[in-house]
């Protein structure tokens, strides 16, 4: 896979984060999810597709501030970054190509 | 006339019913109603609804005055009832004892995820659990919240523990290529 695409759950993370101008954190994330996939996320994998598109330069996450609801634990808030916007962009121009050649159909021989 | 409808504060009169206009006997006499009286009320409104039809003009208008307030009486049994089998609201504050504390997500599930995440991501992951827990827990009670935590905590704990896999699957590559 080129490095400026993204998998389905990258896709899913980043599409929904840059949904949120000021960034969100997990907990935002995890509502969102559910909401647009109908199924419940684990924090589990959430971490882990946020780790790599970090990792990708994707995302940006910065601390904020602790709160007791999350037992004196800070959140860490998470950004698209101006090469996840371009990576959404390339992404939608591939399935938007995949739908303008009229969909996936069994190529004939 | 009733001793119950006496007792209740209403009287009759040939014409229609008449109702007190003194309402602190009303309130008091519905206070110290019992079933029985309800049940009166009850009956003797079927029995002059039954009546409307062969009424009068000004009779009529009379037997619907009665029958609207008799109706709101008749509420306000049932209420009074109802609130008199229905055991008193008391607050631990009431009783002079502390505040029940909030419930706390699962210490072991808690020590799940920790051991299998990342250590700079650990704040973050327990701080998010935490967050939901509580907003579960206050939702929908603690049991759901604790049910949905170690459901969280078991399917992260395995992402974790699989690309904690992967890295060490790297690592052996790489140092196989260095050494």
């Amino acid at each position: 896979m080129a490095k400026d695409t993204l998998g389905q759950s990258e896709y899913l993370v980043l599409g929904l984060l840059a949904r949120r101008a000021r960034g969100a954190h997990g907990t935002a994330l995890l509502d969102d999810l559910e909401e647009v996939s109908g199924r419940q996320w684990s924090v589990g994998a959430l971490y882990t597709t946020l780790e790599r598109l970090e990792g990708k330069g994707f995302v940006a996450s910065a601390w904020g501030e602790p709160t007791q609801q999350r037992g004196g634990r800070r959140k860490r808030i998470f950004q698209v970054q101006a090469a996840g916007q371009r990576a959404l962009e390339r992404t939608r121009e591939m399935m938007a190509a995949v739908d303008g050649a009229g969909g996936v159909r069994p190529v004939e021989a | 006339v009733s001793d119950e409808e006496k007792k209740a504060g209403i009287a009759w009169t040939v014409e229609g019913p008449i109702l007190t206009t003194d309402y602190d006997q009303l309130i008091a006499a519905i206070s110290a109603a019992d079933p029985p009286v309800h049940d009166g009320l009850a009956r003797r409104m079927k029995e002059e609804w039954a009546k409307v039809p062969t009424l009068s003009d000004g009779e009529r208008r009379q037997a619907l005055m009665f029958l609207e307030f008799a109706a709101r009486t008749h509420e306000a049994l049932q209420l009074m009832a109802e609130l008199r089998t229905r055991p008193p609201e008391i607050t631990a504050a009431e009783l002079g004892e502390p505040a029940a504390a909030p419930p706390a997500p699962p210490t072991a599930g808690e020590a799940l995820v920790g051991l299998f995440c990342k250590r700079e991501m650990r704040e973050a992951v327990l701080g998010d659990l935490d967050e939901k827990f509580a907003e579960l827990a206050e939702r929908r009670g603690p049991r759901i919240a604790t049910a949905w935590y170690w459901s969280q905590a078991a399917r992260s704990a395995l992402f974790f523990a699989v690309r904690w896999g992967r890295r060490l699957l790297e690592l052996e590559t790489l140092l196989k290529r260095i050494l």
